[in-house]
């Protein structure tokens, strides 16, 4: 349903806006720069850059699979440790421990 | 042992001495959350041991100098970051251009010169199997150069602040947005190739 609306939304812009006004929207190219830098975006740049969300299904597809990378980056990488690298660290230990003691 | 007893007059003393139980129950508490913090950095498994080895002979050669005022936990990261600053300092140009060219290339097939997309990002429903398929993610993070992967850890996966990994890579704002707008575009082209032959197999 979002989708359908998105799209009537974009069509009606395309047919119905004059050329000038659709000139003054930001490009996909941009708006693909800040949802890649959401969280530093100043509060009128957010702004632009919901507005453009509210017609514009490939940006919106762009920045849904941006989220699914940064969530599965954050579930998998975040602390994980193979059982090889234990192993290799745990030698290491061993080695510091052997080094600095006495 | 418990965590406070780390940073007692009677534990210093014991690691001044480099008595070897002392020196093994803070090695063994500390060294995996060093390791952690160094890949949480972006260093490779490689790297990141030889800076977690240079950490502890830093600490150990310093120990007589830690009065004890703060955690022994904060001394120790103290040392880690600084040595991860004095790695990235030596090892790494976070402000070349190398790759400008292809990255360029990559773009421009996306996008019309009105900025309009061309060849539009695949629907969001197939791509989300990777969310199972972490050997798919590894992969394609592994094959990002240096810097877009440390970028996108330190922003992505640590978590930290726009400005604190500025300061710590030495890189203004504006390089560190284009740096994690090209991971993330490289990562997304990367898992985007890999789920559309997983569709058509």
């Amino acid at each position: 349903m979002r989708n359908f609306l998105r799209y009537l939304l974009h069509e009606f812009i395309v047919r119905c806006w004059p050329v000038w006004l659709i000139k003054k929207i930001t490009k996909c190219s941009e708006i693909s720069y800040r949802s890649a830098n959401y969280q530093d975006l100043t509060f009128s740049q957010k702004i632009d850059y919901h507005w453009h969300m509210t017609f514009c299904q490939p940006c919106v597809d762009y920045k849904k699979q941006l989220d699914i990378i940064d969530q599965t980056a954050k579930k998998f990488l975040k602390d994980h440790i193979s059982d090889e690298q234990k192993k290799r660290l745990d030698s290491l230990a061993e080695d510091i421990i052997k080094n600095h003691s006495h | 042992m418990m965590d406070q007893n780390f940073s007692s007059e009677e534990f210093l003393l014991k690691l001044r001495n480099r008595n070897q139980l002392a020196v093994a129950e803070l090695v063994t508490k500390y060294n995996k959350q060093l390791y952690n913090a160094a890949c949480g950095r972006g260093l490779s498994p490689d790297n990141a041991e030889e800076v977690l080895q240079s950490t502890w002979n830093a600490f150990f050669e310093g120990v007589h100098r830690f009065e004890g005022k703060s955690h022994i936990r904060t001394y120790l990261f103290g040392i880690l970051y600084n040595k991860i600053k004095e790695y990235w300092r030596n090892n790494s140009k976070f402000s070349d251009s190398e790759d400008n060219e292809a990255f360029n290339h990559m773009i421009d097939n996306r996008y019309d010169n009105d900025g309009r997309w061309t060849n539009p990002p695949i629907d969001p429903e197939r791509f989300v199997w990777i969310q199972e398929a972490k050997t798919s993610l590894d992969d394609c993070i592994n094959r990002l150069g240096e810097k877009y992967r440390v970028a996108f850890n330190m922003k992505e996966v640590e978590g930290m602040g726009s400005e604190d990994i500025c300061n710590e890579l030495g890189l203004s704002r504006t390089n560190l947005g284009v740096l994690i707008f090209r991971a993330k575009n490289l990562l997304r082209e990367c898992l985007e190739k890999k789920s559309i032959t997983r569709k058509d197999v």
